[in-house]
This record gives C-alpha cells, sequence and structure tokens, in this order.
C-alpha cells in the first residue's frame, strides 16, 4: 500500500521556483531519502504533505486522505521533525514534552522517558538557554513520542554536522520505524547516513 | 472545539503580561477613586480651568459633573481605560497565531491533530476570556472601592453599563488585533496592523476630542462607539454597543477563516 502519493502537485511561486507536476509514490516499510540542490522544491514538497501549503494543481495523499484537508487526521499517525525549532519562550523541557504530549493526546509516558535517557535530555533547563544540541535532541523526542508510525524529518547542514541524525538514525533502528527524510545538506555530509534512494522523482524545475 | 493543553500553555505564557497589566491598573483605580471629593470638586475644576481647553478635552476630562460616577467616568474611562488594557491586547494578539507562525512553533502545533481552526479558536477564547477577566475585575473592585470609601455613592448600574461598554469595545479591537494576528505570517505585519489601527483610533479620538474644528474626525475612530458621558447621561447606548459586537464578531470569525484556509510558511 501507498503509505505517501503525490499526484501531479504543482505550486508556482513565479520566476520558475516551486514545485511542478511533481508525481511519485512511496510504499510502505520504505525508507526513503529526498535529495535535490537548494531551491529544488524539498521543502515545498513537504509542505504540501504536512497541509501547510495549497497546491496549484494536483494534490497528495497521506494513508489515502487529501493532505491539505485531513491534516489533523493524518497527524495521528505521522510524526514530523521541523527543521527550526522554535517554542513558546521560557518553556522548561519537561514543560515542552509534556505539552506535546499533551497536545498529541497522550497518556503514556514511557516510552518519552526512555528516549529522555537514550538522549540523556537536561529536561529542567530552559529551552532557550539549553545547549543547542540538546534543544535539537528535545525537539526528536517530541517526534518520536508518540511513536506514531511513520515520520517525516526534516534536516539541514547544521544537524548533520552536529550530530543530530546519527542519533536518529540510531532510533530508527530502534524503534524499527519508518522514516521520510528531507535532508538539505552537501552530499558530502550525508555519506554516514544510511538511505535509500527512490529513484522515481521528477522534479522538472531545478535551480543552480 | 478547543485545545485544553495550547489553552494552559497560552494563559502560562500571557500570565506575566497580564498580572503587570492589571497591577497598574490596580494602582491607579484606588487613587482616583480617593481623589473624589464631592467639596473640592470645585477647586479642581478651578484648577482645570487654568489649563487650555483643548488639552483637558484631549485627555478625556470634559465631563466634570459632580457624581462619583462623573468623576470615575471622565478620569478613568476617559483614557486609562483605553490605553493600558489596549497595551495588553496587542501584546497577547500578536502572540496568538502571528508569532507562531513567525518563530516556527506552530509548526510544532500543528503536527499534533489538532485542526487549524482549534488552534485558532482556542487563542481566540483565551483572548477574549482574559480581557473579559481583567475588565470584570475592574469592574468588581471599583465598586467594592468606592463602597468603602463613599458608601452608597456609586451609581452601580450607571457603572456597570460604563464597564459593559469599555469591555465590548475591547472585543472589536482584539478582533481586529486577532484577525491581523491570522493574516500576516510575521510579527512586524501584524503589529503594524493589530497594534497600529487601534493606536490610530486613540490618537484620532484624542484629537477630534479637542474641539469643534477636529471634532469631524470622529467618524474616522471605532472609540465614538464607546462615549463614557454619553453612557452614564443615560443616552440610549444599543445601537453603538451592538455595532461593537458586529465588529467583534466579524473580525474574528473572518480571521479564523482566514487563517484555516491560507498557505503557511512553515
Amino acid at each position: 500500500m501507498s503509505i505517501i502519493k503525490i499526484t501531479g502537485l504543482t505550486k508556482d511561486y513565479g520566476n520558475q521556483k516551486g514545485i511542478f507536476d511533481l508525481t511519485f509514490n512511496i510504499e510502505e516499510g520504505e525508507i526513503f531519502g529526498y535529495l535535490g540542490p537548494n531551491g529544488a522544491g524539498k521543502t515545498t514538497t513537504i509542505r504540501h504533505l504536512l497541509g501547510f501549503l495549497k497546491p496549484d494543481k494536483g494534490g497528495s495523499q497521506i494513508l489515502g486522505m487529501d493532505c491539505r484537508l485531513k491534516s489533523a487526521e493524518i497527524m495521528k499517525n505521522l510524526g514530523y521533525l521541523p527543521g527550526e525549532i522554535a517554542f513558546f519562550d521560557g518553556m522548561k523541557g519537561m514543560e515542552f514534552l509534556n505539552f506535546m504530549g499533551e497536545m498529541k493526546g497522550l497518556k503514556d509516558t514511557s516510552l518519552r522517558d526512555r528516549l529522555v535517557d537514550m538522549f540523556q535530555l537536561d529536561t529542567k533547563g530552559r529551552i532557550r538557554k539549553i545547549f543547542i544540541l540538546t534543544f535539537e535532541d528535545a525537539s526528536s523526542a517530541t517526534d518520536f513520542i508518540n511513536n506514531s508510525p511513520f515520520d517525516i524529518i526534516e534536516a539541514n547542514n547544521k544537524t548533520v554536522k552536529l550530530g543530530i541524525l546519527g542519533n536518529v538514525t540510531e532510533l530508527i533502528k530502534a524503534l524499527d520505524k519508518y522514516k521520510v527524510l528531507d535532508l538539505d545538506t552537501e552530499k558530502s555530509s550525508l555519506e554516514d547516513i544510511f538511505m535509500h534512494y527512490y529513484g522515481d522523482l521528477n522534479i522538472s524545475q531545478k535551480s543552480d | 472545539m478547543i485545545s485544553k493543553p495550547l489553552l494552559k500553555a497560552t494563559i502560562k505564557q500571557n500570565f506575566m503580561i497580564f498580572l503587570i497589566i492589571l497591577a497598574v491598573l490596580m494602582l491607579y483605580l484606588p487613587i482616583i477613586i480617593a481623589m473624589y471629593d464631592p467639596a473640592t470638586q470645585d477647586s479642581l475644576e478651578e484648577v482645570l480651568n487654568l489649563l487650555p481647553q483643548g488639552l483637558i478635552s484631549a485627555m478625556g476630562f470634559n465631563n466634570l459633573g459632580t457624581s462619583l460616577l462623573d468623576f470615575i467616568s471622565s478620569y478613568f474611562y476617559g483614557l486609562l481605560i483605553l490605553l493600558l488594557p489596549m497595551i495588553y491586547t496587542i501584546i497577547i494578539c500578536n502572540r496568538s497565531i502571528a508569532s507562531h507562525v513567525d518563530k516556527g512553533s506552530m509548526a510544532y502545533l500543528l503536527s499534533t491533530a489538532n485542526k487549524r481552526t482549534t488552534i485558532a479558536r482556542t487563542q481566540a477564547l483565551f483572548i477574549i476570556v482574559s480581557t473579559s477577566i481583567m475588565i470584570g475585575i475592574v469592574t468588581l473592585v471599583g465598586i467594592i472601592l468606592s463602597n468603602i470609601m463613599f458608601p452608597g455613592k456609586l451609581d452601580v448600574p450607571g457603572f456597570l453599563l460604563l464597564n459593559l461598554g469599555a469591555l465590548l469595545l475591547y472585543y472589536s479591537i482584539t478582533g481586529i488585533g486577532f484577525f491581523a494576528s491570522c493574516l500576516f505570517n510575521d510579527t512586524k505585519n501584524s503589529l503594524m496592523i493589530g497594534a497600529g489601527i487601534p493606536v490610530a483610533f486613540l490618537v484620532i479620538q484624542m484629537i477630534s476630542d479637542i474641539g469643534e474644528k477636529t471634532s469631524f474626525l470622529k467618524y474616522f475612530t471605532l472609540f465614538t462607539l464607546y462615549d463614557p458621558s454619553k453612557i452614564i447621561s443615560g443616552d440610549s447606548c444599543i445601537l453603538q454597543f451592538i455595532t461593537l459586537i458586529i465588529i467583534a464578531v466579524l473580525m474574528y470569525t473572518i480571521g479564523i477563516y482566514v487563517f484555516d484556509k491560507r498557505d503557511l510558511p512553515l
């Protein structure tokens, strides 16, 4: 069964920027690395999958549900790790994890505690003041706490250099989960990251 | 319908600024009530007469009647009630949606199984309820203090009506702020409209009060719909109040709709 289905997805930002008639499927059990140069439209595609953007033409489905119209429903089964981390000012690490858990409607905290332990998170400090690495880890933990069937992970050079993705890939192995990785980075930094490139991309517009 | 955890987090986020503004209000209110003295009202008026009429009018001190309600309405409800809670509402309106979109934290909120409308409704509810609580506390403390310092002197129904008007005015002002917050991607633009319009309204209101020549400006400010001296003099203000309610309902509804439908740069 196709978990993610993208059909003729088009978002035109003008100046030949955006995505044009993008079509591909991602099957269950697949680890999918989505690569392309800066400006190719990787993040734009992800934003459509998350329901943040309304396509000009075409559409995308996750688990058979329209990404724009049913995003709340889809999120019940989807983990998402944003590339940028920002949160309520002055929230402490554990408050943040609790808040995200409550927002996701989770009752069981055992997985969260396991992750806090695995990451050796400082959950007592204020998020703003915690060392950036912990900050990113805290963020990854919030993605993983609900143990959703699959996740979308946005990564950039910074996260790769800081070794976050090392942790993340360990987790993927440990939790036996399926992942979609959006890696916004140079190929040289990607050597250590295991991924499977799915060869049916149809990005008709490329910058650089 | 709403998200309880988000409401809790938003309350926590804005608790401090709420307390600070409330504290300033609670500092002024007793002082102004205590300043009331029927005997010295005349001498106060003499002092004020020394000042240029335009300046006095601009400060909202037009109606220097003799009752306690006249006194409070001109000194507290002429300007302070328009200015102080507005600082609070401008901040919370911007924080409600635009700031989350600007910072990127909206991505986290939407990565949970909550619809955009649920998020927006929760934030709107917080704005409406917390503003109501603030004006409610002012009303309650005003009545209690008046009855302690000048037992039986306060026209309570008139005072309640005065506060109801202020509250409805705030519903429509926060409606504008909330709408701007839903519409824009960044704090800068959200504040330009969400803070700019209410502040401009207030300034226009002050200028239009100065005299005959500038009074036509009253048609360009929402604050004209809230006229303390008219409210306490018993003039019917139902039409004004209904207008304020309609503006508020429209702004909040359109705000939630726009936020639900638009593209988000997260």
